[in-house]
């Protein structure tokens, strides 16, 4: 069965607005798109890439053009891809960026029907995506109250879309819908409703700025947490995206969670004893699992001293508030301690050699 | 010294000189053009002003403003012994025109009014009247975007009524005021906005209000005639409600005078 995405196409008549689509939009749907299919481009090769849940439409992807071609000075096209919150997190969103074009002429019949859903494989990022990724994962799963605005070198934003179209799909697919991004010439530090931006400047003053950004110019002043790695081609970060990717079900949006859930794996868990503790875990409590279920393992987590070891990370959940059966935690207990082999010095290797 | 401060809001739909006005009055301030008023110190940034006033230079208008815009006017201003701050946040027409269309209140511009010492309301002297049937317009299906200018500024002025119950004054500006050559803007917003002005005149305590032609960039920079070599802030002006040539400071020293 041939899936299809919905969408929409604005640019200036009177005014910017919806020129063309595959569906219409309410008042308030167009209300809450308009700030996220606008914009005051700078240059004519500027283009910018938004990535956003809107509750009333579903996850939107778009991409904005200059048109000097339109009558006003400082108009814009936007071609927007509207997908479902299922879709998304049953697809990702890795072929729909090819989907995108900017109108050339009068074909805006083109603009008035749904589009079929590409088949396409993930592509390998390489390059300056590549070694923009690990900022892009930070600012996007790092603390709430962090960095959200990653300054990038001229011109690097364009690679930073498929980083960041990879990291949405690297994501547990309930908390895909939290990530919203945007790439644009000038990031703003204030009022940004984007957990992430991508952009060579700043726009406005701010006092916190220093703060308030991740420089992806240079060398970060702190080491950045190993995690962040989520994106390599190295089989660590592999089984990190394995691991990720199996939390299949959950209301939650909360990527704060899912990054507590991902320090907790690669601060001192060897990446396969933590797989052999999750497969434990998900044996005694079988996915899907409920937010509270979420919140009380990221609880645990927290509270468990690293370095943390598969066996403790198990006896931290099942003694927390999960409702565990008594009777079945030996049990658990009991399975994990027979497979667990202690990691040697060296870490991951130690802990793949026990699992095999 | 006194001290105060005045929070303005911008009521106008696309393409009214909402930033174009902005524009005209912060280099009018910063080049000591704006007669009492000087400027005593900027509080946010004024990147997009300085871009404006550059674009101005060359004679080109502004860039249409985002919806998602946060730019604004903010400055400290001095007039005699008392000083202000002023905070005027542009914005973009669209949603207003949005607002109109949809019959829904935009929750910013709600937000903005609750504040506000007062608004700017902006219509363009040089927009056609969109219900004049134009070439095959005549075609074209009736949607309330074909609403003259001056019904939909009535209709939007209905809706603050009903939720603000203190006055607001407001200063009609009257845009691209250099190509209506003759009469003043009261006599302008009487013919051309009647129902405008007939409403405006009907509620006089709760909406006072004035009525000020403003041309921002001096001239048409489409016509020879219009790119004269002063500088921006020499060439902009405001008329006021009674014809009278003046600077862009005058709607703010209106308010000023206006608000107790």
């Amino acid at each position: 069965v041939t899936a299809f995405v919905d969408q929409l196409l604005f640019g200036y008549r009177n005014g910017h607005e919806l020129i063309a689509g595959s569906r219409t939009l309410s008042a308030s749907e167009q209300r809450e798109l308009l700030p996220h299919v606008d914009a005051s481009l700078e240059s004519e090769d500027e283009r910018d890439l938004i990535g956003i849940s809107l509750p009333s439409l579903g996850y939107v992807l778009a991409r904005i053009w200059p048109a000097p071609e339109l009558p006003r000075r400082g108009a814009v096209w936007t071609h927007a891809l509207v997908v479902g919150l299922a879709e998304l997190r049953a697809r990702g969103l890795h072929s729909l960026l090819r989907l995108l074009r900017r109108p050339s002429g009068d074909e805006l019949d083109a603009y008035s029907a749904p589009l079929p859903w590409p088949d396409a494989a993930p592509d390998r990022l390489a390059g300056p995506a590549a070694a923009l990724a690990p900022t892009l994962v930070w600012a996007a799963l790092g603390e709430p109250d962090g960095p959200r605005a990653v300054i990038c070198k001229q011109g690097e934003e364009r690679h930073a879309e498929h980083a960041l179209i990879a990291l949405l799909d690297a994501l547990p697919p309930f908390a895909r819908p939290a990530l919203s991004f945007r790439t644009r010439a000038r990031a703003r530090l204030e009022g940004s409703p984007y957990r992430v931006q991508v952009a060579p400047g700043l726009a406005g003053r701010s006092e916190e700025s220093d703060r308030a950004v991740l420089d992806a110019r240079r060398p970060p002043a702190t080491p950045p947490p190993r995690w962040t790695a989520l994106l390599d081609e190295s089989p660590a970060a592999s089984r990190l995206r394995n691991a990720l990717a199996r939390r299949v079900d959950s209301d939650t949006e909360s990527l704060a969670r899912v990054s507590t859930i991902l320090e907790s794996i690669t601060a001192g868990a060897p990446a396969a004893g933590a797989e052999l503790a999750e497969r434990a875990l998900a044996a005694e409590l079988p996915p899907p699992w409920s937010p509270a279920t979420l919140d009380a393992l990221a609880r645990a987590l927290e509270e468990a001293p690293p370095p943390l070891l598969p066996t403790a990370l198990l006896e931290a959940v099942l003694a927390g508030p999960l409702g565990v059966d008594p009777e079945r935690r030996a049990d658990v207990g009991e399975v994990v301690g027979a497979r667990h082999v202690e990691p040697r010095e060296g870490g991951d290797q130690a802990g793949e050699g026990g699992e095999r | 010294m006194a001290a105060g401060r005045m929070k303005l809001v911008l009521l106008g739909e696309q393409a009214t000189g909402k930033s174009s006005m902005l524009v005209a009055l912060y280099g009018a301030l910063v080049n000591r053009c704006a007669g009492d008023l000087r400027l005593a110190r900027t509080i946010d940034d004024v990147e997009f002003l300085s871009r404006g006033l550059e674009s101005f230079g060359r004679h080109q208008s502004l860039r249409r403003t985002e919806v998602d815009s946060s730019a604004r006017l903010a400055v400290e201003l001095v007039r005699g012994e008392q000083t202000l701050t002023l905070d005027v946040p542009d914005r973009s027409g669209e949603m207003l025109k949005h607002m109109i269309d949809s019959r829904a209140w935009d929750p910013d511009l709600r937000g903005q009014l609750d504040d506000a010492g007062g608004a700017l309301l902006f219509l363009n002297a040089g927009r056609r009247d969109p219900a004049t049937p134009g070439g095959d317009e005549h075609d074209v299906p009736w949607t309330p975007a074909l609403m003259p200018d001056d019904v939909r500024a009535v209709d939007l002025l209905q809706a603050v009524l009903d939720v603000r119950p203190e006055p607001l004054p407001i200063a009609v500006i009257v845009s691209a005021w250099d190509l209506v050559g003759v009469g003043s803007p009261q006599q302008w917003l009487a013919e051309r906005a009647p129902l405008l002005d007939q409403f405006l005149r009907n509620y006089p305590d709760r909406l006072p209000h004035a009525v000020f032609g403003v041309s921002a960039q001096g001239g048409d920079f489409s016509t020879t005639d219009g790119r004269d070599d002063h500088d921006p802030w020499e060439r902009a002006y405001v008329a006021r409600p009674d014809a009278v040539r003046t600077t862009l400071a005058e709607p703010i020293l209106w308010f000023l005078d206006a608000t107790p």
